[in-house]
């Protein structure tokens, strides 16, 4: 097997030195090229501090991690940032250029792109999020998705190996979620991306191909979707499964497995 | 201070929003020299005309021009009344010793009403379809001469831009402090002075704490999208002289002479 | 308490420049006791309605009214005021609502400023974090330093501690995980039921709006385009589209299995456990 894209080990990491209460505990994991991974987890759990370790925003307090087999360090983390993309949790703290068109362009101007390359991605990135006709706007007089848009706009302009996600897609509108979700995985296919998504919707996390779910700062389950949501104990689980255990609950013969909708589908009109 | 318009930068796409913007700062800071040519009604008639023309091609309504002078209404008006007061000369209409009211004097003062006004609107035409960003580039390429005499001219026109990203960050973050405010209760501008002054206070304080909190969030993002402060860096803002920016300085040039031919020799008003 | 649009545009300002208008002339009534749900396309104003009703945002033409109480362009200082003490607003980005030293002065901020004397308020904030189920410890921290979703239950309880009569929340789901999303819907739900809380609220989750309202308001480029029950709305399936929205998860995979199999059941499903009886009972499952 080739050297994954990211791996960590044994990450730790407290925001707080003089408590020694860790935010991030013992946290290993790996993420192959071109894997679309979902990171889940209760509000608190750690996700978006994983998020800044990633990009080198934090330095794990012991534990290392790997970019395409770097370590990342304060030495290597420019080298690695133009690998990596973050769409921050609140698209408000990502803003920097006055307008639209100038904060998509603000990751291509630090690493010294001809104007004419520039021009280019920016006005391919900002038509792909559908926010051609606001480009010269203030970004911070914008609505909450349009503020979501021109934050995936910034980071796809950029075309990073891998992007990190931090809910990136909650206030769009079910169409928008279902186009962006659409188009990432087509950018996915087309140029082996690794996505990291941190999100709260089970929907869209079973439709990874892997799932890490967080608790208290700790990986405690890796694994497929089926795997991740089969287990009885695990209370938050996609629509589908929740169907499948309430037509249990209600003395169905419905298989005591996980499915997906096409095999539900299959199931019931068999 | 909300009512201000000077200085205040107005989205759009006009034909004067695409002008290089040293081409429109040289052309407002000639316009100031031009109007001292004018000295009888024909001349201010023409640069009336000029004014209003460009006033129409910002794509700025009037209306908001008009806003934008009234809170000097009162300074204008104090000068102007001076002027009419205090210069004598012509046809005599009352005569108090040496407040006199003359057909000089409001002839007088008919102008210096209009030179006031042309400035305000023609420097308000300039800043409305002028990014501040802009502004600043331009003002530091029209500086770069004096560098010879040892200015620090870069380091200028750095901290003009950073004041320039920080004005308007300072005020959101104002807004949004007083807005939380409001949304629990409070009502800003009412009561007697020492009430007011009451409500401000625990602004202040957020405020101080939600900027820094802002600077960080903002550095940070700098730095997650590649931003180091000493590496090259290309720049997606351009300024490119074009043909329209050298119409533009022709056009000022030939308000001149039409001025100069129009003016009458001999006679001057102050 | 009832809420009343009359004719009522509006934009925002800055200074003395305005933008394009962000209202075009709305006209509704949000009935007292309602629980109502707007949804709609990104950047189509549900978020300006709500400013609205709190009066952050006052209509350039047109009125609003909450109660007795009616807000126009011309008498926005006073009755602003009184429109605040009754309707609660929950913003859409949790942090532009927070801003003091810690989250208990925070959440003490609306009721001291309504006279509530320091003690009391302080056994309120006590209560109302709690009832958003979040731990008593988080009291002395600072609001910056917590994580998005604790900023959002933050955020709810400092406008929960108010006791409003109204309560506007823009998306307060967003954000949250699945388990603390439920419980805040249903604490929702509960105090409507309860206390007839008028509640408004903006979602994309269309399995909310099913399970929730009992009405709902659709923004299309700033126009109310339709406004009803949500079995009237997703009824149209056409018209959901075009609007940007989507069926609530039960109904589409209903649509799916009536297709495939052949058969139609015994009514329109909009939940889960809708869904589930009308398997059982059509003898698929
Ligand atoms: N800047 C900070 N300083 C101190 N503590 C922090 C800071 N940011 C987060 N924390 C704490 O660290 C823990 C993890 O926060 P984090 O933001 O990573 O959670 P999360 O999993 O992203 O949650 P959410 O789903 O709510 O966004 C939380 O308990 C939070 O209070
Ligand atoms: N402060 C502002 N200044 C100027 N225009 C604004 C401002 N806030 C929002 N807008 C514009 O007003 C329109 C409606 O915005 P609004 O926030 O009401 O939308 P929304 O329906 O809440 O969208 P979302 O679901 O994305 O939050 C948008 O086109 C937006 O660009
Ligand atoms: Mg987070
Ligand atoms: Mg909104």
């Amino acid at each position: 097997m080739s050297i994954p894209c990211i791996k960590a080990e044994n990450v730790t990491f407290h925001y707080n030195l003089k408590k020694r209460e860790h935010t991030i505990t013992d946290f290993s994991f790996t993420a192959q090229r071109g894997e679309w991974l979902a990171v889940v987890g209760h509000n608190g759990s750690g996700k978006s501090t994983l998020a800044s370790l990633l990009v080198g925003l934090r330095m794990p307090s012991t534990g290392r991690i790997y970019i395409n087999g770097m370590e990342l360090k304060e030495e290597t983390k420019w080298k690695l940032r133009s690998q990596i993309g973050l769409v921050f949790q609140n698209p408000e703290n990502q803003f920097i250029g006055t307008t639209v068109k100038d904060d998509v362009a603000f990751a291509l101007e630090n690493q010294n792109m001809p104007y004419d390359e520039m021009k280019q991605r920016v006005d391919r990135a900002l038509a792909m999020v559908g926010m051609t006709g606001y480009a010269d706007y203030d970004p911070s007089r914008l609505s909450g998705g349009q503020k979501q848009r021109v934050a995936i706009a910034g980071l796809l302009a950029l075309h990073p190996a891998i992007i990190v996600l931090d809910e990136a897609m909650v206030m769009l509108d079910p169409k928008s979620r279902q186009d962006f979700m659409t188009l990432l995985d087509e950018l996915r296919k087309q140029h082996q991306l690794t996505i990291i998504s941190i999100t709260h919707d089970m929907n869209e996390a079973a439709a990874a191909d892997r799932i890490l779910v967080l608790k208290k700062g700790k990986v405690i389950e890796t694994g497929k979707p089926a795997q991740i949501f089969q287990r009885e104990e695990r209370e938050d689980v996609p629509f589908i499964e929740a169907l499948r255990r309430k037509l249990k609950e209600q003395g169905s013969t419905i298989p005591d497995k996980y499915m997906t909708e096409d095999e539900m589908v299959w199931w019931l009109c068999r | 201070m909300n009512k201000l318009i000077l200085g205040r930068y107005f989205p759009g796409d006009s034909l004067l929003h695409r002008i290089d913007p040293r081409a429109k700062l040289l052309a407002g800071i000639s316009f100031i020299f031009i109007l001292f040519i004018a000295n009888n009604w024909i001349t201010y008639l023409v640069l009336w005309l000029f004014t209003f023309t460009m006033m129409k091609l910002s794509g700025v309504s009037i209306r908001i021009y008009l806003r934008g002078v009234r809170p000097l209404i009162w300074l204008i008006l104090f000068t102007v009344s001076l002027q009419v007061l205090f210069t004598a000369g012509g046809k005599i209409y009352i005569d108090w010793g040496p407040i006199t009211i003359s057909s000089f004097g409001l002839i007088n003062g008919m102008y210096i009403f209009s030179r006031f006004t042309m400035i305000i609107f023609v420097s308000t035409v300039v800043t409305l379809t002028t990014k501040p960003i802009d502004l600043t580039d331009a003002i530091n390429y029209l500086l770069q001469p004096l560098k010879r005499l040892k200015l620090p001219v870069d380091e200028i026109s750095l901290m003009l831009s950073i004041a320039l990203r920080f004005i308007p960050i300072i005020l959101d973050e104002t807004q949004k402090v007083m807005d939380a405010q409001r949304a629990r209760g409070t009502v800003f501008g009412e009561g007697s002075l020492p009430q007011q002054i009451k409500k401000i206070v625990p602004i202040f304080v957020p405020l101080f704490v939600s900027s820094l909190i802002r600077a960080e969030d903002m550095a940070n993002a700098m730095e997650v999208r590649g931003y180091q402060s000493n590496n090259p860096r290309s720049s997606f803002r351009r300024l490119h002289w074009q043909k329209t920016d050298i119409a533009a300085l022709i056009a000022m040039v030939l308000l001149a002479v039409t001025l100069f031919i129009l003016r009458t020799e001999g006679h001057h008003f102050h | 308490m009832q809420i009343n649009l009359q004719q009522v545009t509006a934009d925002y300002q800055a200074g003395p420049i305005r933008s394009p208008e962000i209202l075009k002339s709305i006209s509704t009534t949000v009935k007292s006791g309602s629980f109502t749900a707007v949804v709609g396309k990104t950047g189509s104003g549900k978020s300006s309605l709500l400013k609205l009703m709190n009066g952050l945002l006052i209509p350039v033409k047109g009125s609003v009214s909450v109660g007795d109480i009616t807000i126009t362009s011309e008498n926005a200082k006073q009755s602003v005021k009184e429109v605040r003490q009754k309707v609660g607003m929950v913003f859409q980005f949790p942090e532009s609502q927070l801003f003091a030293e810690t989250v208990e002065k925070d959440i003490m901020f609306g009721p001291m400023n309504f006279g509530v004397p320091e003690a009391e308020a302080k056994e309120i904030a006590l209560e109302v974090i709690e009832r958003v189920g979040l731990e008593a410890s988080l009291l002395s921290k600072s609001p910056f330093s917590l994580s998005g979703g604790q900023k959002r239950y933050v955020a709810m309880a400092g406008i929960l501690a108010m006791r409003p009569d109204i309560l506007v929340l823009d998306e307060p789901g967003a954000g949250l995980d699945p388990k603390g999303k439920k419980e805040v819907m249903d604490l929702l739900h509960a105090w409507h039921k309860e206390r007839g809380l008028t509640i408004l609220l903006v979602t994309h989750d269309m399995d909310d709006v099913a399970l929730y309202a009992d009405e709902v308001i659709v923004m299309d480029s700033g126009r109310i385009v339709f406004q009803d029950e949500p079995e009237r709305l997703f009824a149209d399936v056409e018209a959901i589209h075009q609007w940007g929205l989507d069926l609530p998860q039960a109904r589409k995979l209903q649509i799916r299995i009536e297709q495939e199999a052949n058969v139609t059941l015994s009514q329109i499903c909009l939940t889960r456990d809708q869904l589930a009886a009308a398997l059982i009972e059509a003898g698929l499952a």
